[in-house]
């Protein structure tokens, strides 16, 4: 049965870059959060074969066939405020934008995640959880652009690139990452299958 | 305590390599980087603090020496490479005055590059006997220069949470490293990229640690806000002071659009012998596949290309000392500018890379030295000091803890976690993971305990910082790639010789071979620490158990369920009815089992009580005397099994949700 939440692949795609010959299955369930900037947090994860298969027989072939692999981010400062992001497809990490909302000028903010499949009525089983990490406050930002203006690359060869928000060389058009949620799309109509519900939150 | 009548200016340098070392007999060109930072940065900034201190000058100087740069000026086989180096450049040197000798500008610059090439050959040999770190500690004890360290591997510490084993290792064998090479136990800490993360410092300060450097934009977004706008020192409730790097100073040397190695009159960094002239054969020089690296001679100044005017040595360093000058005056104005917030004296804290100089700017030892004798006149104006001498005015110093950041990407980790390399994040993520399994292990035998030493050895070097900044930048990225792939891949390796129970002593010691670095690493006394920080549960929590236990209590009602269905059709059958008696009591027990430790379930009455219909339903039929009878309770029993069907969906539902709660309530 075609699952959505691995799509075609059972095994995850490596990046640009990455060694073919590091272990690509593990036999733990892990969630790891690391900030990158107050709006964005890298999220990195593996479920084993194990698990999925606990669950599949827990919930059902079908049931598990039809489930999103989701992330579910809790504001550890405000009990009912939380975010859930779909992550189906075969990588293992990810970049997730928080809520403007959440994002702190001053003081801080505490994030934990929760790693689960979501079934098709909503129910969210709870795999693993992550670290509860804080992120850091927005008011360094608006600072650090004044101090940018003023700031350059010590690397000469990188001050034509100084004006582009994103500093990796890598991710030219060199570099095609896989559009997962279209591919995601794309294959739920084919199987017709439902799509996103509207308060599914979009990752980056 | 009386404050001093001079404004303060404190200097501070980073010195790191990272860790590169080949097999014996083969020569790499990435090696090439150590000697080229000996040569130009380590080995210069020796000779000028020597030469200081023969002379009386009371100079001020803060530098953090990275513990793989300590590793590495101790490695007999670096040292003898190294030397052969020298030996090869030289030889080289020689080539290019027979070329160039009818070429009277370019004849003075070689004359020049190749008695300084002899000058250090003869202090590394004759001198130092090869061993220079005996030179830094006999400066350190005369107490002008100021020593302090980092992270073992150079890690960046905010990446590696919530692993505080791991920050620990970097922390601990980062200070043992140091105080097994010099002697003595810094005071400071640098951090890699300066990067920061709130609950560090306690980290930093069980170790004795008194003060770390941060980026001014991590002060200014301090908690609580601290009124001193990222300028003066903070601190917290322990006396952890944070000092901020000075902005306007860091953009004056460092900006690659003003700073001032990019003034035209200055040796052009990039216009090596080897592109310039990429016919030119440069003799053992080479690499044996023909690879040419950077030989270190540059003939031309930072003019725009094609400019072919050669460089002036003399010019450069008449061009230093006068932005010396300017960078002097400079810091006198800032002060007059800025009101200063604290009642402590006002300080500057000046960080910079030590291969900055003598490196990119090739001239900026000798801005270095002109600044420590502008300190020197009488009458200076600013007094040069270092940062533990400034830890006196700690309690006039504000309290507050800094934000998150690094000292790149408008302070932010970007640089460290993108498209391009945030698969190393990942990768050294889940190794972290099966460390701490192989940290686990009781009472493991000696060969074990090697073993794991060398899986964390491993995943510390992969863990270094200048990995995934080089894949980032697109710079020296093969390195890189290949580095992090040789780590990883042999830390599995130990791992999957850990997991069989099975050792191999030859694979080990050809690993230990091969990275000959941090010789008296125990993890140990690491891992007996609390290893992990800001998590509800360790990652490889209870989730994963409860979701078996109800794995099984759902196969047990599955095969109840079949037990029924057959003993319906065929209520004679005496060994059925024992099997479902047993797995009744099965169920049951799973049930209590995962039940017993978490609040009363409302759906487990229900269950007992269907179970115990199902198991008198089969009783009934198999005591049935006549047709009619059975043909009752035939009828009667879908609804029975199907009530029992729902209490047990029920049962594992709310077995879920209550999992859910569970773990909302462990954070």
């Amino acid at each position: 049965m075609l699952h959505r939440c691995s799509h075609t692949l059972p095994w995850s795609i490596a990046k640009f870059g990455q060694p073919s010959d590091l272990p690509d299955v593990l036999r733990e369930d892990l969630l790891i959060l690391l900030p990158v900037d107050p709006e964005r947090i890298f999220a990195t994860w593996n479920i084993s074969y194990q698990t999925q298969n606990s669950l599949a027989k827990i919930l059902g072939e079908a049931a598990f066939a039809t489930s999103r692999l989701a992330i579910h981010l809790d504001n550890l400062g405000a009990d009912d405020d939380c975010l859930i992001f779909d992550i189906s497809g075969p990588n293992r990490s990810r970049y997730l934008s928080l809520n403007p909302q959440w994002v702190r000028a001053n003081g801080c903010l505490r994030i934990y995640g929760r790693l689960g499949y979501l079934l098709d009525n909503s129910q969210f089983y709870a795999i693993t959880t992550s670290n509860a990490t804080m992120m850091p406050c927005a008011y360094v930002k608006a600072q650090a652009a004044a101090y940018r203006q003023l700031w350059a690359e010590i690397y000469p060869q990188r001050e034509a690139q100084a004006e582009t928000p994103l500093l990796d060389p890598l991710s030219s058009s060199e570099v095609k990452e896989i559009d997962l949620s279209r591919l995601a799309q794309s294959l739920d109509q084919q199987l017709g299958r439902a799509p996103l519900p509207s308060w599914l939150h979009a990752e980056s | 305590m009386s404050l001093p009548s001079r404004p303060q200016l404190a200097l501070v340098l980073n010195a790191h390599t990272p860790y590169i070392r080949h097999p014996r007999g083969k020569w790499c060109n990435d090696e090439y980087w150590f000697y080229d930072h000996l040569l130009d940065s380590y080995l210069p900034l020796l000779d000028l603090l020597e030469r200081l201190e023969s002379e009386g000058l009371p100079y001020r100087l803060a530098l953090s020496l990275s513990p793989t740069l300590l590793e590495m000026w101790a490695d007999p086989t670096l040292q003898e490479r190294f030397a052969q180096y020298l030996e090869r450049k030289i030889q080289l040197a020689e080539r290019e005055r027979e070329r160039c000798i009818f070429e009277l500008e370019l004849s003075e610059l070689i004359d020049y590059y190749a008695s300084r090439l002899q000058y250090y050959q003869d202090k590394y040999e004759n001198l130092y006997k090869r061993q220079i770190i005996p030179a830094w500690s006999d400066l350190a004890k005369k107490g002008r220069l100021e020593l302090l360290t980092t992270g073992a591997t150079s890690a960046l510490l905010p990446l590696l949470y919530p692993y505080t084993s791991l920050i620990r290792a970097q922390i601990k064998v980062g200070l043992e490293t140091f105080a097994r090479h010099l002697g003595f136990r810094p005071r400071g800490f640098w951090l890699p990229e300066c990067a920061f993360k709130p609950g560090l410092e306690e980290l930093l300060a069980e170790e004795g640690l008194e003060y770390t450097h941060t980026t001014p934009c991590q002060n200014v977004g301090s908690v609580p806000p601290s009124a001193c706008g990222g300028i003066a020192p903070i601190r917290n409730a322990n006396s952890f002071v944070f000092f901020p790097n000075d902005a306007e100073t860091e953009i004056e040397l460092w900006s690659a659009r003003s700073g001032y190695y990019t003034d035209f009159a200055y040796r052009n960094a990039t216009r090596d012998l080897s592109d310039e002239w990429p016919q030119l054969d440069l003799g053992d020089f080479q690499l044996p596949d023909q690879e040419r690296p950077a030989t270190g001679f540059r003939y031309f100044h930072n003019g725009p290309a094609p400019e072919n005017e050669y460089y002036n040595l003399e010019e450069g360093r008449e061009l230093a000392r006068l932005h010396a000058k300017v960078f002097w005056s400079n810091r006198q104005r800032q002060l007059a500018r800025r009101p200063w917030p604290v009642e402590a004296p006002p300080l500057i804290t000046t960080a910079l890379n030590c291969e900055f100089l003598g490196g990119l700017w090739y001239e900026g030892f000798t801005w270095l030295e002109e600044v420590f004798r502008l300190a020197a006149a009488p009458q200076a104006p600013l007094e040069l000091i270092t940062p533990s001498q400034y830890l006196e005015y700690r309690e006039s110093l504000p309290l507050a803890v800094p934000n998150s950041g690094s000292w790149l990407d408008g302070s932010f980790g970007a640089r460290w976690l993108n498209c391009g390399n945030d698969w190393v994040a990942s990768a050294t993520a889940l190794a972290a993971n099966r460390l701490d399994k192989m940290a686990d292990l009781e009472d493991p035998d000696p060969l074990m305990v090697d073993n794991t030493n060398q899986a964390l050895r491993e995943l510390m070097l992969a863990q270094a910082c200048d990995w995934p900044l080089l894949l980032s930048t697109g710079q020296h990225a093969q390195t890189a790639r290949k580095k992090l792939r040789n780590h990883l891949v042999a830390f599995h390796k130990l791992y999957e010789d850990f997991s069989q129970g099975r050792v191999d002593p030859e694979s080990l010691r050809n690993l230990r071979q091969r990275t000959p670095i941090f010789a008296h690493l125990d993890y140990r006394p690491i891992f007996q620490s609390e290893r992990y920080q800001d998590m509800p549960t360790s990652p490889s929590a209870p989730p994963q158990p409860i979701l078996n236990e109800l794995w099984h209590l759902k196969e047990s009602s599955q095969k109840l369920l079949e037990l029924c269905q057959s003993a319906l059709a065929d209520p004679s059958s005496q060994e059925l009815r024992q099997a479902i008696s047993k797995q009744a009591v099965e169920s049951v027990g799973l049930v209590e089992t995962l039940a017993h430790s978490r609040q009363p379930l409302k759906s487990l009455e229900r269950y007992r009580q269907t179970t115990l219909a199902l198991e008198k339903l089969i009783q009934q039929v198999a005591q049935a005397q006549d047709s009619q009878q059975l043909e009752s309770l035939s009828s009667a029993s879908p609804e029975i099994v199907g009530a029992w069907s729902q209490a047990v969906e029920a049962l594992l539902q709310e077995l879920l949700a209550g999992r859910e709660e569970h773990v909302s309530q462990a954070t």
